[in-house]
């Protein structure tokens, strides 16, 4: 009985589900673009910056602010996700213009953003896990390789159809 | 009841017959040839079941066995368009192809694992051995489906990947025929027999209206043309040009 009325709850909440993820896959405009300071990020995630925090800090409080620049690393990893998706739609619409070069562009920055929306996907449950582990290492470095090769691609093809505040953004 | 019941039936046998013909007049078959051998089948069992119903040489056995075959076939073909749809749209996203395929498998391992269980712990509601079989048959394979794409649904959303409004069109029926077919056997499933006989003609109104909205919705985005996303507007204004390269230099900073 319990599992026939779960069947049919589940069952119905399908539609709910895709009428969610397709208004969710619904993208933001343009101008909604995140601030992401990389540099930040690195910082953030630097080994070398964490051995420091490490020697110098009695344990109770490395532990302390190692979660608390973890959540922060969280914070710029989703940012980042969320201008790649934002920069993606931009991207699929200008794959179509009869331009070569502009369509060409746009489809490596589709290539590039979907890459890092895959790597934010990996990266933010290794960024908890380290949370709940700080002295363990951690390596989102390709997050921010892949963040800043995207960047560059958008600089290029905002060099054919400007966008107004995406490279400010980035 | 009876009567609401044989009007949507009716109605929704021959609007699968209508959507059929929209695929082929329209050439949706170059497109998405699944799709048309599954609107197809629909329409013509759907047509040979209604008068399997009528023929009196038909015995009662006969018509489950017919039914049956259907819904298998169906279900066999929904399956193949899910994994169509999800396999045509990944090839066109290199960076995420893998990650797609592979998550596609494992989503689908536990589906069946979890399918495998409930058909365990949950076995078929039928009087007679084959009647039980089939429900517990009908009822793995919408969950396999609903599962299928819930999860397509989410991949797509998350990596934002856009929908053609046709393949859309079709998920979105897809999901409403397995979803709504799924619930209406679960709750079926719970009826003690007189309750269900009483109550006969309500559960395939239910069936057959849900249905009918599937078909309706194949129907209205194949009909409606296909929306592409229009190109950014050019050429550039040089006062956004010139705001673009102090961007761009602030950017290349080291």
């Amino acid at each position: 009985m319990t599992i026939s009325i779960i069947l049919a709850v589940l069952a119905l909440s399908v539609p709910v589900i895709i009428r969610l993820a397709k208004s969710h896959g619904n993208t933001p405009p343009i101008d909604q673009i995140r601030s992401v300071d990389l540099r930040a990020f690195r910082n953030l995630v630097d080994p070398e910056e964490e051995d420091y925090l490490r020697r110098h800090l009695p344990p109770v409080d490395f532990r302390r602010i190692q979660r608390e620049r973890l959540r922060a690393a969280v914070e710029y990893v989703r940012c980042a996700a969320f201008n790649a998706a934002v920069l993606m739609r931009f991207a699929e619409a200008a794959s179509h213009s009869p331009d070569p070069a502009t369509a060409q562009a746009a489809g490596k920055l589709i290539d590039n953003a979907i890459r890092l929306r895959s790597y934010a996907f990996q990266a933010v449950p290794k960024l908890y896990l380290a949370m709940l582990f700080p002295g363990r290492r951690i390596s989102p470095a390709r997050v921010a390789e892949s963040y800043e090769l995207m960047t560059r691609q958008v600089v290029l093809l905002g060099l054919q159809y400007p966008t107004g505040k995406i490279a400010g953004a980035l | 009841m009876f009567l609401a019941w044989h009007i949507v039936w009716f109605t929704r046998v021959a609007l699968s017959l209508v959507l059929f013909l929209v695929t082929v007049r329209c050439r949706l078959y170059k497109q998405f040839p699944l799709f048309t051998v599954h609107s197809a089948w629909i329409a013509l069992t759907g047509t040979a079941v209604v008068a399997m119903n009528y023929a009196r040489s038909v015995s009662g056995n006969q018509f489950f066995t017919g039914v049956a075959v259907c819904n298998g076939v169906e279900a066999v073909l929904a399956f193949a368009i899910i994994y169509q749809i999800f396999t045509l749209r990944l090839h066109q996203y290199p960076a995420v192809r893998d990650l797609g395929s592979a998550a596609f498998r494992a989503s689908t391992i536990v589906l069946l694992a979890g399918v495998l269980a409930l058909a365990w712990l949950a076995p078929g509601p039928g009087a007679k051995y084959w009647t039980s079989f089939s429900a517990v048959i009908q009822r793995s394979a919408r969950t396999l489906q609903c599962g299928q794409l819930v999860f397509l649904f989410l991949f797509y959303s998350y990596f934002r990947l856009s929908w053609r409004s046709r393949t859309f069109g079709i998920a979105l029926g897809l999901a409403i025929l397995s979803s709504s077919s799924l619930a209406i056997s679960a709750i079926q499933s719970q009826l003690p027999l007189a309750v269900f006989q009483r109550n006969e003609y309500t559960v395939w109104l239910m069936s057959d209206s849900t249905y009918l909205i599937a078909v309706l919705v194949w129907l209205s985005y194949m009909l409606a043309p296909e929306q592409t996303p229009q190109p950014p507007d050019g050429p550039l204004p040089p006062d956004d040009l010139e705001t673009w390269n102090q961007e761009l230099e602030r950017l290349l900073q080291p």
